[in-house]
């Protein structure tokens, strides 16, 4: 066994408003620069909907990912994107690059016209010009161009998930009073198996130990851009101005200094959760190797109790720090997706083990109006399931390779709590139907308020947990800053001496 | 720091080197005109093998191919940088001839004399070309320039052809298309 930990995520989408908060947050630090306009290390998709860049989904253009051999026997897994051969051939020219339409061309607009423009009978207007070359455009396309279009016959329509739904489920996609939407924040997920890593050429990216944050080495970094291709989530990006690729941290300055990163702290549903997970990395190989089916059930088996005292035994001695095997005890994303099985990982079948977990939108409200106006929980759990807007086809698709099962466990779980609360603060419902509403989700009273308060009521301390890092302490000991001061600057300074 | 100390060291050998190479380039010998007795002997076939590159100058001078033609020269055809040279003997006298291309005597082409400098002909070689250029008096004067013109078109074209079937699967565009196909259904 050997043991690794790793800072995961959990997005509960069924808190998210779609605001764009996040986007902007991360865009201000990290993407406001020359080469890095078009980037969005963070942004929020409308589904239905086809996201940023256009079509990410669809890997039969983008060719992102791994898959599994097709052999019986022992099938191994390669990049879907080429194999090393193909990449040495293909060094000068990629062919399964993003154009820049497919995510769009930055622009601004010429708000100098607005003020200098000489006195004349029309009032002066800011024409919108590209970031690239400066010239007046017409603005196309965007990074959230499809933002709450659902139903829309251009874009909605062209969802990647849709392909293998029955008719009868697009149809009530697209009628009035059944279509619904939903929000989907990404971010990089940090993979444990991450297709950006492998593809690399240079070898330029890398997973940092203590935290499993993959980042690109700008230094070795030239620009092939076979990241951008072979990250199935299109989180990487290529930098015009410097010729590198960039991607998100996950704002690790931030986390070193026991902050959330800038989308989480900014978020103002306050959907993002962040925790330490521990995990077993020999089961790597076999976890990515299992049929589509299993890939969620495979993922959460790598995932260890961090209260077993086998597994921070074994921790131990694969030399992660007390401080990171507590944290990990008050996981939020431990409890979300190992314990409740509630959060899913984005598109598991491109078999890269993403890192960052979704808790799928309980859309809509299930209640029913009665003849007095009053709204009444659907305490019939399943038939309701079955009748909600929300494909469960679809929300397989997009989190659990298509095992309709898992979703629905985190569905019944979601909607057994909902019905439990009901019955304690609002009484419509009664106590038995909200017994036998816990009983079918499998769960006990005190699992379903846990969810709720880690939902519901959570404290800035409960939804970020960072680990500590000891990264300036494990400079210090080999490297005395006291003694580095009174090196440099003028006249004469006393360094404090640091016995080790 | 260490870097720049790399760049330096490396800079030193590269100077070194140079200094060696030119050494060596100093002139074989010094330049002399073919004698009048020498040129009666001139070999007009060995002439044509130096004329062509197909016979190397004793001092290393490049073949006067590239930079002249003298009747038919193979397929491609010579140079066409310096003047033809089919009939030049009935225009010149060998004195200048000679003078040419020993860069010694009256006539001197300011071409010529930095490329033969320091690899200048030998007596025999220049008797040799001199024997060659006499037995080519009347030949025809062939122009392959367009040739070479179509080969490089041809060549081109046939480049961008092959990485165009090579790379025909790549991602062209996905947005475009898509919207343009929806709107088109929508009509």
């Amino acid at each position: 066994m050997k043991i690794r930990s790793q800072v995961s995520m959990v997005f509960h989408l069924d808190k998210c408003i779609g605001c764009h908060t996040c986007s902007i947050a991360c865009k201000n630090i990290w993407t406001d620069r020359e080469g890095a306009e078009y980037m969005w290390w963070n942004n929020v998709e409308t589904k239905p909907g086809v996201g940023f860049p256009t079509q990410w989904e669809d890997q039969e253009k983008y060719h992102g990912g791994w898959e599994l051999e097709d052999k019986p026997k022992n099938p191994q897994l390669k990049l879907k994107l080429q194999n090393r051969l193909q990449t040495f051939a293909n060094l000068f020219s990629n062919p399964a690059m993003p154009t820049m339409d497919d995510y769009y061309e930055p622009w601004t607009y010429k708000y100098g016209d607005l003020f200098n423009s000489p006195l004349g009978d029309d009032q002066p207007t800011a024409r919108p010009v590209s970031r690239v070359d400066g010239k007046p455009i017409d603005i196309k396309s965007g990074p959230n161009w499809d933002d709450d279009l659902s139903g829309s016959n251009i874009y909605a329509v062209n969802d990647p998930l849709l392909e293998s739904m029955s008719d009868d489920d697009k149809r009530r996609l697209f009628s009035i009073e059944q279509l619904f939407y939903f929000y989907m924040p990404r971010i990089c997920n940090h993979c444990l198996n991450a297709g950006c890593v492998a593809a690399c050429p240079s070898g330029a990216i890398y997973k940092r130990a203590e935290d499993g944050v993959v980042l690109i080495n700008q230094d070795k970094c030239r620009g092939w851009r076979m990241c951008v291709s072979a990250c199935p989530y299109k989180k990487t990006y290529y930098n015009w101005a410097t010729g590198k690729s960039e991607k998100c941290i996950l704002c690790y300055p931030r986390l070193e200094t026991g902050q959330a990163p800038a989308c989480f702290h900014s978020c103002v549903g306050r959907i993002r959760y962040l925790g330490v997970l521990l995990y077993d990395a020999d089961q790597i190989p076999d976890a990515v190797r299992v049929p589509d089916e299993q890939l969620v059930q495979r993922q959460r088996e790598m995932i260890l109790d961090p209260n077993d005292p086998s597994v921070i035994a074994a921790a131990k001695e694969s030399g992660i720090p007390d401080g990171v095997i507590a944290a990990a005890q008050r996981s939020p994303v431990y409890q979300y997706v190992k314990e409740w099985e509630l959060a899913l990982p984005l598109h598991p079948e491109y078999r890269t083990l993403p890192m960052l977990f979704y808790v799928p939108p309980l859309l809509p409200v299930l209640n029913s109006t009665q003849e007095n106006g009053a709204q009444r929980v659907e305490a019939e759990l399943f038939s309701s399931l079955e009748k909600a807007r929300v494909p469960v086809r679809y929300m397989s698709r997009m989190l659990s390779a298509g095992n309709d099962e898992v979703v629905l466990k985190s569905y019944r779980k979601m909607i057994g709590v909902r019905i439990y609360k009901r019955a304690e603060t609002v009484g419509d419902v009664t106590a038995e139907e909200a017994a036998d509403a816990l009983a079918q989700a499998n769960m006990t009273a005190e699992e379903a308020e846990a969810i709720y308060r880690l939902t519901s009521l959570p404290t800035y301390q409960e939804r970020f947990v960072i680990p500590p890092y000891s990264r300036e302490g494990d400079i210090e000991e080999i490297y005395d800053p006291q003694q580095r001061k009174a090196e440099s600057g003028f006249g004469k300074s006393q360094g404090a001496h640091r016995g080790l | 720091m260490k870097h720049k100390s790399e760049i330096r060291q490396l800079l030193l050998v590269l100077f070194l080197a140079a200094a060696l190479a030119g050494c060596e380039g100093a002139p074989n010998e010094s330049p002399r005109a073919a004698s009048v007795k020498e040129v009666s002997l001139g070999n007009a076939e060995h002439g044509r093998q130096l004329f062509m590159g197909y016979a190397h100058f004793e001092n290393e001078g490049p073949p006067c191919m590239g930079c002249h033609s003298v009747g038919d020269n193979g397929i491609l055809g010579g140079g066409a940088l310096g003047p033809n040279l089919t009939n030049v003997t009935t225009e010149k006298t060998d004195d200048d001839i000679i003078s040419v291309l020993s860069n010694t005597g009256i006539v001197i082409s300011p071409v010529m004399l930095p490329i033969y400098r320091d690899d200048p002909l030998t007596p025999q070689e220049q008797a040799d070309l001199l024997a060659f250029m006499k037995a080519s008096v009347g030949e025809r004067e062939t122009n392959k320039e367009w040739l070479v013109f179509a080969i490089s078109v041809a060549g081109t074209l046939g480049t961008a052809l092959a990485l165009g079937i090579v790379y025909r699967h790549r991602l062209r565009s996905v947005r475009r298309i898509m919207v343009e196909k929806a709107e088109k259904e929508l009509r």
